[in-house]
C-alpha cells in the first residue's frame, strides 16, 4: 500500500503519526482513505466545499500532483503520497 | 575590490578553497544581502553571512529583544534584552567583523518601504515569521528580479528553498495562497525546537554564499524538507506554476498589495490576543467576576500548557478539538475562553459565536495576562 507523509503541523490529527499507509490508486482515493482513518485531518486539508485547500501541496515521491494530474494522478503500491501545508515560523 | 592584508588574514580558510579563493572573497567583499526578521532564522543567517565577509548586510526589523527570544535567536544576548533588535545584531555582526558594513532598518518590512530597501541588495533573504511579510518578500523579490532565499520552521519541522522567478518558481508558484487566518499555528503559538532555526538559517546563509559566489547547485526549483525527530532531510521538486499571479505568462498582480488584507493576519508574531473589544474581558474584571458569579472558564490550550499554568475549575479543550466538542458545552451558560495569550482563544470565541453561543468572552492576553496582572505567583511563559 502507498505510504503517505505528513509535516510535524498535521501528525496530531494522524494519533501523533507522520508516516501512514493508505489505500488506493489515485491522490483523491488515498486522500479519501486517509479521512476515513483520521476524520479530523479532514478539516486541514480540505474547504467547507471539498476542495484541496490553496495552502497545501500534494506530492507523489518528490513531484507535486499540480505538475501531474492532479487529484487524479496515479499512486503505485511503492510510492509516496506528501502533504505538504505551508509554514510560517522564523 | 581587492582585500586588504587584515582581510586575506581573517578569510584565510576561504582563500584556501579553490571553490571560493581570492577571487571568490572578493565578490562576497562587493555583494550585499538583505536579511529580513532579525529573528530564529535571521540569527545565524546574519551570524554566517558576517562571518564570511560578505560586504554589506541590511537588517529589517522593529521588535525589541525580550527573554523569549534567546532559546533560539543567537545573534541577540542576555545583555540586549529590551534593545533593538536590529540594534543588538548590528552590534554582535560587527563584533564578530568589523570590516563589514551593517545597515538597520527599524521598521516594518511593509508594501510602502519594501522595494525601496531591497532596491540596493544583491539578494534578499526572507527570515520572517508571517505569511504576509513573507507574500510581500517574495513579490518584492520578483519586482525587483532578484533571488529570495526561502527558510521557514515549526516545531520540529523546516522548509528551504531559493525562490527567483528569473530561473525557477517564485513563493506563490508552490503556495498561491494563504492559509486562513488561525490555521497554521506561529512559532508563538506552537512553538519551536530552538535549534531549528539555526539548522535552516544554517541552510539559507549557504545558499546566499552559493548565489554570491556562483558556485554549486543551489535550491531553486527544489524544496528541502527537514524534520529533526527523524533527523529526515526530503527534496522535492518545484516547478513554475502556470498559473502564477506575480511571475506567471499571465501575471495580474503588478505591484505590492496590502499583504494583511490578503493573509488575514497582523504583518508580526506578536502575541496580542484580542478577539475586539465588545468580547474582550481583562484579567482584572475576570477577577472581579469570578468573586461575584461562575462563569465557565474555558482553556483551549494543549494539555500540556496546563503544567505550566492553569487556572482553578477551568474546562480544558483544546482548540483543536473545539468543533467536535461542542455539545459538551452549555450555551445557555455565561463562558470566558482563555490560553496562553488571548490568540487561540479568540479564535475559539469565533467558532463559538459562529455555532451559536452568545454569552462568550475571551481573556484579552491570556493567562499570561493573569499572571502579570492578578496572581503573580503563576510565571509568564
Amino acid at each position: 500500500m502507498p505510504a503517505l507523509r505528513v509535516p510535524t503541523l498535521l501528525k496530531y490529527y494522524l494519533n501523533g503519526q507522520t508516516e501512514v499507509t493508505v489505500s488506493g490508486q489515485t491522490i483523491a482515493e488515498t486522500l479519501a482513505d486517509l479521512t476515513r482513518q483520521y476524520p479530523s485531518i479532514q478539516p486541514h486539508l480540505f474547504d467547507s466545499s471539498g476542495k484541496v485547500r490553496r495552502h497545501i501541496n500534494l506530492f507523489v515521491n518528490a513531484d507535486n500532483i499540480r505538475d501531474l494530474n492532479g487529484l487524479e494522478t496515479a499512486v503505485g503500491e511503492n510510492d509516496v503520497v506528501k502533504i505538504l501545508p505551508s509554514v510560517t515560523g522564523g | 575590490m581587492e582585500l586588504t592584508r587584515d582581510e586575506i588574514l581573517r578569510y584565510s580558510r576561504h582563500l584556501l578553497i579553490p571553490e571560493v579563493g581570492l577571487e571568490g572573497q572578493q565578490k562576497l567583499k562587493a555583494s550585499s544581502a538583505l536579511v529580513i526578521g532579525t529573528g530564529g532564522l535571521g540569527s545565524p543567517v546574519s551570524l554566517y553571512l558576517a562571518a564570511a565577509g560578505v560586504g554589506r548586510i541590511g537588517l529589517v526589523d522593529y521588535d525589541v529583544v525580550d527573554s523569549t527570544n534567546l532559546q533560539r535567536q543567537v545573534v541577540h544576548g542576555t545583555s540586549t534584552v529590551g534593545k533593538l533588535k536590529v540594534e543588538s545584531a548590528r552590534a554582535r555582526l560587527l563584533d564578530l567583523n568589523p570590516m563589514i558594513q551593517v545597515d538597520t532598518y527599524n521598521v516594518p518590512f511593509t508594501s510602502a518601504n519594501a522595494l525601496e530597501i531591497a532596491a540596493p541588495y544583491d539578494i534578499i533573504i526572507d527570515g520572517t515569521d508571517n505569511f504576509p511579510t513573507r507574500y510581500l518578500s517574495n513579490d518584492v523579490a520578483v519586482f525587483l528580479g532578484k533571488p529570495n532565499v526561502y527558510g521557514s520552521i515549526f516545531r520540529f519541522d523546516g522548509q528551504a528553498s531559493v525562490f527567483y522567478a528569473k530561473e525557477g518558481p517564485c513563493y506563490r508558484c508552490l503556495f498561491p495562497e494563504p492559509p486562513p487566518p488561525g490555521m497554521v499555528p506561529t512559532c508563538a503559538e506552537g512553538g519551536v525546537l530552538g535549534i531549528l532555526p539555526g539548522t535552516i538559517g544554517t541552510i539559507q546563509a549557504t545558499e546566499a554564499l552559493k548565489l554570491l559566489l556562483g558556485i554549486g547547485d543551489s535550491l531553486i526549483g527544489r524544496l528541502l524538507l527537514y524534520n529533526a525527530l527523524d533527523m529526515s532531510f526530503d527534496f522535492v521538486n518545484l516547478r513554475k506554476n502556470p498559473k502564477c499571479r506575480v511571475c506567471g505568462p499571465d501575471a495580474d498582480i503588478k505591484e505590492l498589495i496590502d499583504y494583511e488584507e490578503f493573509c488575514g493576519v497582523p504583518g508580526h508574531d506578536h502575541e496580542t490576543g484580542s478577539a475586539g473589544a465588545d468580547w474582550d474581558i481583562s484579567a482584572p474584571e475576570l477577577a472581579r467576576r469570578l468573586s461575584e458569579d461562575s462563569p465557565l472558564l474555558l482553556d483551549v490550550r494543549e494539555p500540556h500548557e496546563l503544567q505550566i499554568s492553569a487556572l482553578p475549575g477551568a474546562l480544558n479543550i483544546p482548540l483543536g478539538t473545539l468543533a467536535a466538542r461542542l455539545s459538551e458545552l452549555d450555551s445557555a451558560r455565561e463562558m470566558v475562553v482563555l490560553c496562553k495569550a488571548g490568540t487561540r482563544s479568540a479564535r475559539a470565541l469565533e467558532l463559538l459565536v459562529s455555532a451559536g453561543f452568545k454569552r462568550v468572552k475571551n481573556l484579552k492576553g491570556g493567562i499570561n495576562a493573569w499572571a502579570r496582572e492578578v496572581d503573580q505567583s503563576l510565571p509568564v511563559y
